[in-house]
């Protein structure tokens, strides 16, 4: 059965179209946008957060290899990467050889703000992503208090402060750098990012 | 003694698994993805591999550095490690403590995890942390960036548009 649903994908105009495009980038942003409308179709919501969102605001130049996507259905969303002709690589972690995408299934609550998500359209497909100032709390706090990488948390921090420098809301920025204790690290991603 | 302490560790012993089950190149990143492992430590390790002749590197797509097992060393060392396994190590490996264990190591914001979290008592220099590049090359890259996101997207309100 599953086996049927896979081969009636692959043969789908939705499939051969991501399969179609040659760059890894533009493939993943348009695997999303499907994937996302396949989930909304069935009552689930996703939220694009993390590196691969990073990746779309800085165009691809800090580049990440997982889709890190916060779901409110986690069944849902795994019944649908099987379809897709997803396999589960650990609990919440699914790879398609056939696409070359790895994708990061978080069934935990996205801890952004809703109201500041941004949207994007490939085709007719549409998917939400973090905002900017979410994604740059989180990496400063990365930075600070995470045994991860500091350097890229703080690079990519940078990145988002200097592409966004005219639509950031520092206020809201401020704010969350407060409740988070990482001002310190906020004012001297500021500063390099002002130094571009 | 385990089998992987011959390797100088797990995180070693896992790579050079990773390397050897990999049908092509991979990056540093897939195989801390894909194994559970921590990006940094997955970089050092290879570095090292690199440095005794184990694997090869390519840069190809974005800058990004492939690796494989070299055809001499590494092969060997992959034979090596695949005649020290035991049969159940698969199991092992597949099963739900395992695989849970895996997870666990790889590295994310779960707040709930306290093991992730750094030693507050060692401040860190960002200064030395963000001179790893050359001069100039981050200003560059974040330029090159909104220069890239402009040309790619169009913004409408609160969409961004893929232009085709």
């Amino acid at each position: 059965m599953v086996k049927e649903i896979r081969a009636r994908f692959k043969t789908s105009p939705e499939y051969k179209e991501i399969k179609k495009e040659r760059d890894p980038f533009r493939r993943r942003i348009f695997f999303l946008g499907v994937l996302t409308s396949k989930l909304k179709e069935n009552g689930t919501d996703a939220i694009l957060v993390g590196g691969e969102a990073i990746d779309l605001y800085t165009a691809g130049n800090f580049a990440t290899s997982d889709i890190d996507l916060v779901v409110d259905d986690k069944t849902i969303t795994e019944k649908l990467l099987n379809k897709f002709g997803f396999g589960r690589q650990g609990n919440q972690l699914w790879f398609n050889s056939d696409l070359n995408i790895v994708l990061q299934v978080i069934d935990k609550s996205y801890s952004g703000d809703f109201s500041r998500l941004k949207r994007f359209r490939v085709k007719s497909y549409e998917f939400k992503v973090a905002a900017p100032e979410d994604l740059i709390q989180n990496r400063l706090y990365s930075a600070k208090f995470w045994k991860s990488n500091p350097q890229r948390d703080m690079e990519q921090s940078i990145a988002l402060l200097g592409i966004f420098a005219d639509s950031i809301d520092d206020t809201y920025l401020d704010k969350l750098a407060k409740e988070h204790d990482i001002a310190d690290y906020l004012r001297k991603a500021r500063r390099y990012a002002s130094k571009g | 003694m385990k089998v992987e302490m011959l390797f100088g560790g797990s995180t070693r012993f896992t790579i050079l698994e990773a390397l050897s089950d990999a049908k092509g190149s991979i990056t540093a990143h897939q195989i801390a993805l894909t194994r559970g492992l921590d990006p940094a430590a997955t970089y050092r390790c290879l570095t090292e591999f690199l440095e005794f002749g184990i694997v090869k590197s390519e840069i190809r797509q974005r800058n990004r550095t492939f690796y494989k097992l070299s055809s001499g060393p590494g092969r060997a060392a992959a034979r090596f490690m695949h005649s020290l396994k035991k049969p159940d190590n698969l199991e092992d490996w597949l099963s739900p403590k395992m695989q849970a264990k895996r997870m666990a190591k790889i590295t994310r914001l779960d707040k709930s995890d306290e093991s992730k979290i750094r030693d507050k008592a060692k401040t860190q220099n960002i200064d030395r942390l963000l001179s790893k590049r050359i001069p100039g090359e981050l200003a560059a890259l974040v330029i090159s960036s909104k220069v890239s996101f402009g040309k790619l997207f169009e913004q409408k309100g609160n969409v961004f548009i893929l232009k085709e």
